[in-house]
């Protein structure tokens, strides 16, 4: 039996899609039922020799993808959009409210006009300072 | 679904598919593990909704291949070491299947347990494996032909013995 046909069996073996008249023909091919048969032992060989994982292990994994027995910081909720922006305006409203109550708490704002002065220098001539003749100075 | 969901629906299919290509139990459960974890941490960014199995057969193949490229790297690594794990039901059946598995090229292998252990159709498979179905269709067909030949050897003749017993 050629490949081809028996890649059409193959294919149809695990049910997938085949033309027609392809199938037709690879069916009608001398060695078609031996080509099947064979096909469907080895499936049951796989089958037959498949092993399973530990009940232990199945457990733990079990247990460690199990949302509700993971730490909050590591379940991945996703908080829906509309709480978050109530959230966020509860804090804002919060701040606003703190800020009409006790005013002093804000910090202080920039301004152009100059702070008072709490005490004031006089430097005298000729005791703090003395102006030279040629144009260099000291002090 | 939920990664736990998942998990419940195909940690068998997953570790079967380990346990084919790694030969070792051990190894199998850890890369089971690795795969729902992965998952886990990138559920949140998954879209494609109704191709969580291609999904996790992809994580699971990427995760082979970078263990083999390290092993590649670090030849010490060794997967053989004697497990005290469950037994295969045909021990003797499974070894021959298993050494004529480990005979096969790695896209064909790959294609025939990803079917086979799997589960996936053909276009599920093309798309884990970034291959065309045609592609995928002839992978599985030769890998069955040298696994077919393998086991029919006269020394052997398991799948007839298979077959044969009460």
């Amino acid at each position: 039996m050629e490949n081809d046909a028996q890649e059409v069996l193959s294919a149809f073996a695990d049910g997938e899609p085949v033309a027609t008249p392809r199938l037709l023909d690879a069916l009608t091919r001398p060695g078609a039922h031996e080509t099947l048969v064979e096909l469907i032992r080895l499936r049951s060989a796989v089958e037959e020799t498949e092993r399973d994982p530990r009940p232990e292990f199945v457990r733990r994994l079990r247990a460690r993808l199990d949302p509700a027995r993971r730490p909050w910081w590591r379940r991945g909720v996703l908080v829906p959009a509309p709480a978050l922006a109530a959230a966020l305006a509860c804090v804002l409203a919060a701040a606003l409210l703190l800020e009409s109550l006790a005013p002093g708490l804000r910090a202080p704002q920039a301004t152009d006009v100059p702070p008072a002065p709490d005490r004031v220098l006089y430097f005298e001539e000729g005791v703090d300072w003395t102006q030279l003749s040629n144009s260099s100075r000291r002090f | 679904m939920s990664v736990r969901e998942l998990f419940e629906r195909h940690h068998l299919r997953l570790y079967r598919y380990f346990v084919r290509l790694s030969g070792a139990p051990s190894v199998a459960e850890d890369l089971t593990q690795e795969v729902f974890l992965r998952a886990l941490r990138a559920a949140a960014d998954y879209r494609a909704q109704g191709q969580e199995v291609a999904w996790l057969f992809r994580i699971a193949r990427n995760l082979w291949l970078d263990r083999q490229r390290q092993r590649h790297r670090r030849p010490q690594a060794v997967d053989s070491t004697p497990d005290d794990l469950p037994v295969p039901a045909s021990q003797e059946l499974g070894l021959h299947l298993d050494q004529a598995l480990g005979g096969l090229p790695e896209d064909e292998r790959e294609a025939f347990l990803l079917r086979e252990t799997g589960g996936l159709s053909y276009a599920r498979i093309a798309a884990v494996c970034d291959a065309s179905v045609e592609s995928v269709r002839s992978r599985i067909y030769r890998a069955r032909r040298a696994l077919r030949a393998a086991l029919a050897e006269p020394e052997t003749t398991h799948l007839k013995l298979l077959v044969e017993k009460p």
